[in-house]
């Protein structure tokens, strides 16, 4: 087993310079520059500073010498420094981190929670009101797109009912209030931005739910439980819901880089300082070295969260475990 | 002999789009106490669909029984409710299927399967108990060293040995009627044969009556008392064993016999076959099923569907040969 995930660590370097190498070519390639935000639309600027300051940046290089140079930086875990403000890139996006997986680890739960009982009965009751209906509401939140229903919440709860704060994080006055009031004010800027991307995020869990649960309870094992004459609880929850649940492992192993990635359109809705923020304002200053280095802790973690689901696998699934 | 189960005109169809496809047409048989009723016809003429008719473990619920009486044991049992068909099925009726490695749920070990009939049907076996009782039962069915299998998973175990697995689940209740559905048709001739021993063997030693599934007529002229054929979802020919062995009356169990590879095969004495297939469900041809397959066909075969002749008084038959 061992041996395997050290295979599997060594088959990801050469995954990540190739991922690496294009999301460098295609960020060179979009249209403008990070000096353009600095620079063009200062009239006084001239031509000669601008030189400096790329040059300064080594922007004047052809693409792959500043590819080679990058790569080489990343290879000793230096992320670079920022075009726009000069700080290092690592502190950047670790102070960002927090408040992501806070958000994303909330909906994903919630996800689970509601997600996985639609799938099931929806299965168990295939045809039902219920299902029908289930399916109609998880594509509406599918289908909706997730910054038009914030803004009409907001809309509505903030500025209509005067119930929870628009956006941010925190509220001005809240160096000034106690641990539970602390809470509570980072609980009324969240609720909505949790709510949604739960909301916009059931489709797909619960249908693949569904679809699995059909599935086993079509299997000869389940015609056996039935024939055995086990309580319908029995047949559902102990002998189908074990054996369709297995897959979800990949879901979850998918999932793992949109923890720490966090939602752009979300978190520049509702101004939550978190990594889909900085990837969006990053993005739009064209400043590489931070887009660089969320993009690379994007794959990483997508391959590495592919790992952790076969390793999950490898224990949770009898004939994987037993079978090796 | 006393009856134990007496199945009368059953009809159970597959109802799609408002019309109803007879799976099972008009079918009545009876199984004594304590014996074998074989059941034997060609893939897909409705030999499963009955012994699942028998308990509503009919898949989907577009299957469904439209008429006939299910007797069991004095008690009509297909007009009773789901929760006192439980009562029976599982405990009273039991069953084998054909594929064991696809009948026993590949995430939970032996142990945990078996106690679960355990805990429902033997209520006087404490939980300590249940270790050294399950391994008495593996023991009973021939495997061996069961302290070792009750932990494995199925897909550790040999075909062979989830066969006996799977009765052994099924002997525990201590079942009236044990439904075997081709329960060798997965397995190696040399275990086939181990395994029809061992239902002999539990037949005697356990007063338990059996119903034999096959397409094998060997399978079936190896234990039966009685032996149904079936054709088309309709039962051609019923009648004692030795009289049907002995003495095949309608075509299409002669065409049976004739499949059979004999000794005397050589290259001149060629193995025969039944020219053409088993018409689908829905799409019978008038007059009787069988008649565009008969080599003894005549003008009225193809008129009219001959009623069950009683040519002797153990033999029923449903062709115009045996009409006086």
């Amino acid at each position: 087993m061992l041996s395997y995930i050290f295979k599997r660590l060594i088959m990801l370097i050469p995954l990540l310079i190739g991922i690496s190498l294009i999301s460098f070519l295609v960020i060179h390639l979009a249209p403008g520059k990070p000096t353009d935000v600095q620079l063009q639309l200062n009239q006084k600027v001239s031509l000669q500073v601008r030189e400096r300051i790329e040059k300064l940046y080594g922007l004047d290089k052809p693409i792959m010498v500043q590819y080679f140079s990058w790569l080489k930086r990343m290879v000793c875990l230096d992320f670079g420094v920022s075009f726009i403000d000069s700080r290092s890139v690592s502190v950047k996006i670790a102070e960002r981190i927090p408040v992501t997986l806070f958000i994303s680890v909330l909906s994903l739960l919630l996800i689970l929670c509601i997600a996985i009982p639609i799938g099931v009965f929806s299965a168990v009751w295939e045809g039902s009101f219920f299902d029908q209906a289930m399916t109609v509401f998880v594509f509406i939140g599918f289908a909706m797109p997730s910054f038009w229903l914030a803004l009409l919440l907001m809309k509505y709860f903030g500025v209509t009912l005067h119930w929870i704060p628009v956006s941010g994080l925190k509220s001005i006055q809240f160096d000034n209030l106690s641990l539970w009031g602390k809470l509570l004010d980072y609980g009324q800027h969240l609720i909505l931005p949790i709510s949604i991307s739960a909301f916009t995020g059931l489709a797909g869990l619960s249908r693949y739910m569904r679809t699995n649960m059909i599935n086993v309870l079509q299997t000869d094992y389940i015609r056996t439980a039935r024939a055995k004459g086990l309580s319908d609880k029995k047949i559902y929850f102990r002998h189908a819901l074990k054996n369709a649940l297995l897959p979800v492992i990949t879901i979850l192993g998918l999932s793992l880089p949109g923890l720490i990635g966090g939602s752009v359109i979300t978190e520049s809705i509702f101004a939550i300082p978190g990594m889909g923020k900085l990837f969006y304002d990053s993005v739009m200053a064209r400043d590489y070295p931070v887009i660089m280095g969320v993009l690379v802790i994007g794959a990483l973690l997508t391959l590495i969260g592919n790992l952790i689901a076969d390793i999950c696998y490898f224990y949770a699934d009898p004939r994987i475990k037993n079978g090796s | 002999m006393e009856k134990l189960l007496e199945v009368k005109n059953l009809t159970t169809c597959f109802v799609q789009e408002g019309r109803e496809i007879p799976l099972v047409d008009d079918v009545s048989f009876f199984i004594n106490k304590n014996s074998v009723l074989g059941f034997v016809g060609e893939s897909g003429c409705g030999k499963t669909m009955t012994a699942l008719s028998l308990t509503g473990l009919l898949p989907g619920k577009n299957c469904k029984i439209v008429s006939g009486k299910i007797n069991f044991n004095g008690q009509t049992i297909n007009q009773i409710k789901e929760k006192d068909l439980k009562q029976i099925r599982g405990k009273e009726i039991t069953y084998i299927f054909q594929e064991p490695s696809t009948c026993l749920n590949p995430v939970l070990n032996i142990k945990e399967q078996l106690s679960e009939v355990v805990q429902l049907y033997c209520k006087e076996i404490s939980p300590e108990q249940i270790n050294q009782f399950l391994i008495k039962q593996l023991e009973l069915v021939g495997i061996r060293s069961p302290e070792e299998k009750l932990l494995s998973f199925p897909h550790q175990l040999s075909g062979g040995e989830k066969q006996r697995v799977m009765i052994a689940m099924s002997m525990i209740p201590r079942p009236a009627l044990l439904i075997a559905d081709e329960p060798t048709t997965a397995l190696d001739v040399t275990i086939q044969a181990q395994i029809l021993k061992l239902l002999d063997k539990l037949r005697q030693e356990t007063g338990v009556a059996i119903m034999l599934i096959s397409h094998d007529l060997n399978v079936i002229a190896e234990l039966s008392d009685y032996i149904a054929v079936m054709y088309a979802g309709q039962i051609v020919e019923f009648a004692k064993a030795e009289q049907l062995l002995s003495k095949p009356l309608h075509p299409y169990t002669q065409g049976l016999f004739e499949c059979l590879p004999k000794k005397e095969h050589n290259n001149q004495n060629k193995l025969k076959a039944i020219i053409g297939e088993v018409p689908k469900s829905g799409n019978f041809p008038t007059g009787c099923r069988f008649h565009p397959r008969c080599p003894q066909k005549f003008d009225k075969c193809a008129q009219a569907m001959p009623a069950l002749f009683k040519p002797n008084p153990d033999q029923e038959v449903r062709c115009w040969l045996c009409s006086d």
